[in-house]
């Protein structure tokens, strides 16, 4: 049979990074997969140049609409160290707590994803609708959904009152109920285990070498994560189970954020029910000294990097970012090799990296140069039908 | 009970101490100006035609597997790239190496670490550095038709507008 190339994407405007695969198949079988994320570079980097901090924090946080907290943080904390900033612990906790209900509404909205691309579209209503409480939260601490706008140079810009913190437990306390239901779930349920188990192997040894961080890393059994290796925030002081896979495969990755969800949980519950008291910023000066810094943060879906250099003015040198699906891209370009057609979706969304959704595909065949058009929704019916047909999936 | 340094948290014991000393007793000759410049944090330098070797040297001899990040930086009168290894107990290991601005050229380290593979393309897009023998030198971040020998994060490099576009800093 001729080797077929099939591309897939490049994008659509409501996601962050569009992508384009160029799949090369014979047969069913992917032989080889290149991407190209060309599509969308905003030069968030070279705009942080030319602002003021204060203004740059707030470009920063738009580089992602899920992890914007992350950026935010990360960001923050880099110069306040460069300026020699302590944030308030009081401060550090509510970053904390913000960062925290990222990470589930994340992993949740992440879990639905999921549940849609292999056709288990009750999972997904559960979890988008779990998932609001979060949202909620977040809109009651922060006033917004998204982009939540917690950080100012020096601690965060909004307390919680005695009301809120009440509410919110009781929000996590039901959510918790939830997590376990999920827990149990993914162990039973045969729709997940036939489309997640043994396909996108990855072995440990592997992961370390292609860069994998985050739940692509610990589900194939890599002990890492930033907040218990290089805290920052309120992670020194507050109790965090690392939670790893030894899997090495798309369960593993579900395994793995299923528990962290459960993890999120208690980390929020405990800052919740022990917050320091006392201020929540301190005063930052205008400028930085001359410096660099490496900043670290545990964002849902892995280590994100930002390298700082200042220069003794109120504008930073270099921001230069590194983000976690970066890191993870090359992961998902060898777990595929040898799979089937059927299992993009889930490979791909496996590492969790903002697209997986609706993208134009292209078949070409290289024999005839006879070419077909596809939507990302065709190709995940077309894995759902293929699994249905080999597996007998309902 | 953590201790606090200059703004930055301090959870467990900080051992990038001891990284230090142990790569400057046993290394102390491949590496320009190793020092700790945060809890956690170390730097160095490394001139362009030693990177590589270092970098191996730290990931056979010290465990250090994780390659974190690859960062370029236009410094004025020199290009930066700065290779960030993740070390023992959540250090971060900085080494940079300064590259002449007419000539901003640096082995690859795809051989012995696949996972740059990605990052250096990026740098090479953004900032115009040659990676020598990286396998595979295309563009990754800017859009197909982004006009050659242009590197917006080059500091002499401005935005212009086009005709019906809007062009800010």
């Amino acid at each position: 049979m001729p080797e077929v190339e099939l591309p897939i994407g490049p994008q659509h405007p409501a996601l962050k990074e569009p992508v384009s695969f160029r799949v090369v198949v014979d047969g069913e079988r992917i032989v080889r997969l290149d991407l190209d994320i060309s599509y969308n570079h905003r030069g968030i980097e070279k705009g942080a140049e030319g602002r003021e901090f204060t203004k740059a924090l707030y470009l920063i946080e738009r580089i992602c609409g899920i992890c914007s907290h992350a950026h935010a943080t990360n960001f923050a904390k880099g110069i306040e160290a460069l300026m020699g900033v302590e944030v308030p612990r009081r401060g550090q906790w509510i970053r904390t707590l913000v960062a925290e209900l990222e990470r589930l509404h994340s992993h949740l909205l992440w879990l639905g994803v999921l549940a849609h691309e292999i056709g288990y579209n009750t999972m997904f209503m559960y979890t988008w609708r779990d998932r609001e409480t979060i949202q909620d939260l977040l809109e009651e601490i922060s006033g917004n959904r998204v982009n939540y706008g917690m950080n100012r140079l020096g601690g965060v810009r909004r307390d919680l009152s005695a009301a809120l913190l009440a509410r919110a437990l009781e929000g996590l306390h039901r959510l918790a109920e939830r997590a376990r239901f999920y827990a149990e779930l993914i162990q039973e349920e045969q729709t997940l285990l036939v489309r997640t188990r043994g396909i996108g192997r990855l072995p440990r040894d592997r992961a370390i070498v292609l860069g994998a961080v985050g739940p692509t890393a610990r589900g194939s059994g890599v002990d890492f994560d930033v907040r218990r290796d290089d805290p920052y925030a309120a992670y020194g002081d507050v109790p965090l189970q690392v939670m790893t896979s030894d899997a090495s495969d798309v369960f593993g990755r579900l395994e793995v954020r299923v528990r962290e969800i459960g993890e999120s949980i208690r980390v929020a519950v405990h800052v919740l029910e022990n917050l320091p008291s006392g201020d929540i910023a301190a005063k930052a000066p205008r400028t930085a000294p001359k410096g660099e810094y490496v900043s670290r943060y545990e964002a849902p879906r892995g280590e994100l990097v930002h390298y700082i250099r200042t220069n003794g003015t109120d504008k930073a040198d270099r921001v230069s970012v590194r983000t976690p699906t970066l890191a993870n891209w090359l992961s998902v370009v060898e777990a595929i090799q040898g799979r089937v057609i059927a299992d993009i979706p889930v490979v791909v969304a496996a590492i969790d990296p903002c697209l997986s959704c609706t993208s134009r595909a292209t078949f070409v065949d290289t024999g005839t140069g006879d070419r077909s058009a596809m939507e990302w929704d065709d190709l995940v019916a077309y894995g759902i039908r293929y699994y249905r047909d080999h597996e007998r999936l309902p | 009970m953590a201790e606090r340094t200059a703004g930055v948290r301090v959870g467990p014991r900080d051992v990038a101490p001891e990284v230090l000393r142990e790569i400057s007793q046993r290394w102390g000759d491949a590496l320009e100006d190793l020092r700790q410049t945060a809890p956690r944090r170390l730097v160095a330098r490394a001139p362009a035609d030693r990177v590589k070797t270092v970098l191996r040297t730290l990931r056979d001899e010290l465990g250090c597997r994780h390659l974190s990040a690859i960062s370029g930086v236009d410094a004025g009168s020199s290009l930066d790239v700065v290779y960030h290894l993740a070390a023992l107990g959540g250090t971060v290991l900085s080494i940079r190496s300064a590259l002449p601005r007419d000539r901003p050229s640096i082995p690859t380290i795809t051989d012995i670490f696949p996972a740059a593979n990605l990052y250096e393309r990026e740098v090479h897009d953004l900032l115009g550095i040659t990676f020598e023998g990286h396998p595979d030198p295309r563009p990754l971040l800017l859009y197909e038709g982004w006009p050659e020998g242009e590197y917006p994060l080059r500091k002499d490099w401005k935005p212009t507008a086009k005709e019906g576009e809007h062009a800010r800093g």
